[in-house]
């Protein structure tokens, strides 16, 4: 599973996901989130902050990346609805047809920013339902009960995509194409699934590889190719930093890992 | 293995490799190692694989050796008996093949490397009424038929046994697939049922050529389904957990293979979301 550290890009991939939002009030100087800005006469007073031009006037709908509205929408300056590949319409198209749905063309990592998106919603409904009521009037209210339903459904319906008929054509096609070139099946995947099959043509060419090979084949471990490669190179008193990229002189690329192979 | 075999025979008290099923498959590369290849373009898989060859040489064959010999005392095992000459022991396989590399001996044939048998064991593969393996075959069935089809060369029949046991290893996996398939259908998509596919007398060399895609399957699957934000948190992670320990009955290295993956469920407790240290946040204008 994808490390959970901060660092992993994965999730900060994921994150950029755009969920359409609506501010709550004036955002001071951050017109240019509004869509059509360029209508908007800036050339006349610059060096006026208080231009009332380059205020967002409130109740201006905008998408922004998830990772941006999350303070946000904790704060209660924006309200958040559903990104439109996760809405009811789309989600029932993938339902009708998994397999054949390219889910990488809208988003890349669209588990996971499904994922992400559900968590920011049951996120602001818990911080919203410890402010005293007064604070959410009553549409704020129901754009979150529509918020939690949707993601709730969403939830399901990533589940059921993902081990569904795209399971089980990801393992077909994983443990039977070896050496073989899946890229027009690979394309329409994500991320996850993508690592899915890469896992699962891996344990298929080390299948093969032992039916070939046997126990015959044994390949150096990594401390023992850096220690020989140290040890030809004559570095032992160098300040050079050892990385993989180094080592090209073993390079054993095994015929695994379907992507790089360029045929 | 011929490269492992001349090591052992160098040193006389071998490395304790431990042959009961549970911990043969904790000295394999640990599972933790997620990456199909790391950095240099080595494959984990592959290790595993050969691992499994290479664990599969302490199984015992009955072995006719063509000199006497005294009781050797090993370290690993307890000792192998008192070779005499015409008079078929039970040795460990690394050692029969060994020798008969060196025309020192002769390896007889298994119970189950006979061509009635494998017929009887193909035919219960392709019976679709039976769920489970045929339980001939031992666990390391393709490892050791491995081993001993390369070396001995005068069994009757060699070339009839390898081609029933390409056939019975294609039935088998296709039957392993099928019971993927219909996990998929029935019981990945919801939450709150166990899913578990019967893979009884399911062989070692099967288990490795799987075991990265369905492991990377059912932690994705953890992944999707445990994000509720509720006191159902709990549950859904005892379930996945749950779910690893029952997807291989009946054999019990399979789970010490498992069960590693359990550390995972565990490490993903501080990614839900905690919001308690929010509520404090003030309104800026």
């Amino acid at each position: 599973m994808q490390s959970s550290s901060y660092y992993d890009i994965d999730s900060i991939l994921s994150e950029e996901e755009l969920v359409p939002c609506t501010n709550l009030f004036d955002f001071a100087r951050l017109a240019h989130l509004s869509p059509d800005y360029h209508t908007i006469d800036t050339t006349s007073n610059k060096e006026n902050n208080n231009n009332k031009a380059l205020y967002l006037p409130e109740s201006s709908s905008f998408k922004m990346p998830l990772w941006s509205i999350e303070q946000w929408t904790q704060l209660g300056f924006v309200k958040i609805s559903v990104p439109k590949h996760f809405r009811q319409t789309a989600r029932e198209r993938l339902q009708a047809d998994p397999s054949q749905a390219d889910l990488r063309r809208y988003n890349e990592r669209f588990y996971t920013s499904g994922l992400k998106w559900i968590a920011l919603v049951s996120s602001t409904s818990t911080t919203s339902s410890t402010d005293t009521n007064k604070n959410l009037s009553r549409q704020q209210r129901q754009q979150q009960e529509i918020n939690q339903r949707e993601a709730k459904a969403l939830r399901t319906t990533l589940l059921q995509t993902y081990t569904g008929d795209r399971l089980r054509r990801t393992l077909d096609f994983a443990m039977s194409s070896v050496g073989d070139d899946v890229s027009f099946y690979t394309k329409k995947l994500t991320e996850m699934e993508r690592h899915l099959f890469q896992r699962g043509s891996s344990g298929a060419t080390a299948f093969q590889k032992w039916k070939t090979y046997g126990n015959r084949r044994i390949e150096m471990g990594v401390l023992a190719q850096r220690a020989a490669s140290m040890e030809t190179r004559g570095c032992t008193s160098s300040s050079k930093v050892v990385t993989p990229d180094n080592h090209t002189n073993n390079t054993t690329n095994a015929t695994g890992n379907k992507r790089q192979r360029r045929q | 293995p011929t490269s492992s075999d001349s090591r052992r025979s160098r040193y006389k008290p071998t490395t304790a490799i431990i042959t009961t099923r549970t911990t043969a498959t904790m000295a394999a590369p640990s599972t933790a190692s997620s990456g199909g290849k790391n950095a240099l373009g080595l494959s984990e898989d592959f290790k595993r694989h050969t691992c499994s060859g290479f664990l599969a040489g302490d199984e015992n064959v009955r072995f006719v050796p063509s000199f006497s010999y005294d009781k050797i005392e090993l370290m690993s095992r307890s000792s192998i008996g008192p070779l005499r000459a015409g008079i078929d022991t039970v040795v460990p396989l690394w050692l029969g093949v060994l020798l008969r590399q060196r025309n020192m001996g002769r390896i007889l044939p298994l119970e189950w490397m006979d061509v009635d048998v494998l017929r009887g064991v193909l035919q219960h593969e392709k019976d679709p009424t039976k769920a489970s393996f045929s339980s001939e075959l031992p666990f390391r069935y393709a490892e050791l038929a491995r081993s001993i089809l390369a070396v001995e060369s005068d069994i009757d029949q060699a070339d009839q046994i390898r081609l029933l046991l390409e056939d019975i290893a294609t039935v088998r996996m296709d039957k392993i697939r099928r019971n993927l398939h219909t996990l998929s259908e029935q019981s990945l998509s919801q939450t709150t049922t166990l899913p578990i596919i019967d893979v009884t007398n399911i062989g070692s060399l099967e288990m490795a050529a799987l075991r990265p895609f369905i492991t990377q399957a059912f932690r994705d699957h953890l992944t999707l389904s445990r994000k509720i934000q509720s006191a159902n948190n709990n549950t859904e992670k005892n379930a996945g957990a749950q779910q690893a320990r029952a997807s291989r009955l009946g054999r019990p290295s399979a789970k010490t293979d498992i069960a590693a993956d359990e550390d995972e469920n565990d490490v993903v407790d501080d990614e839900v979301p905690v919001n308690k240290g929010r509520s404090r946040i003030r309104r800026f204008r």
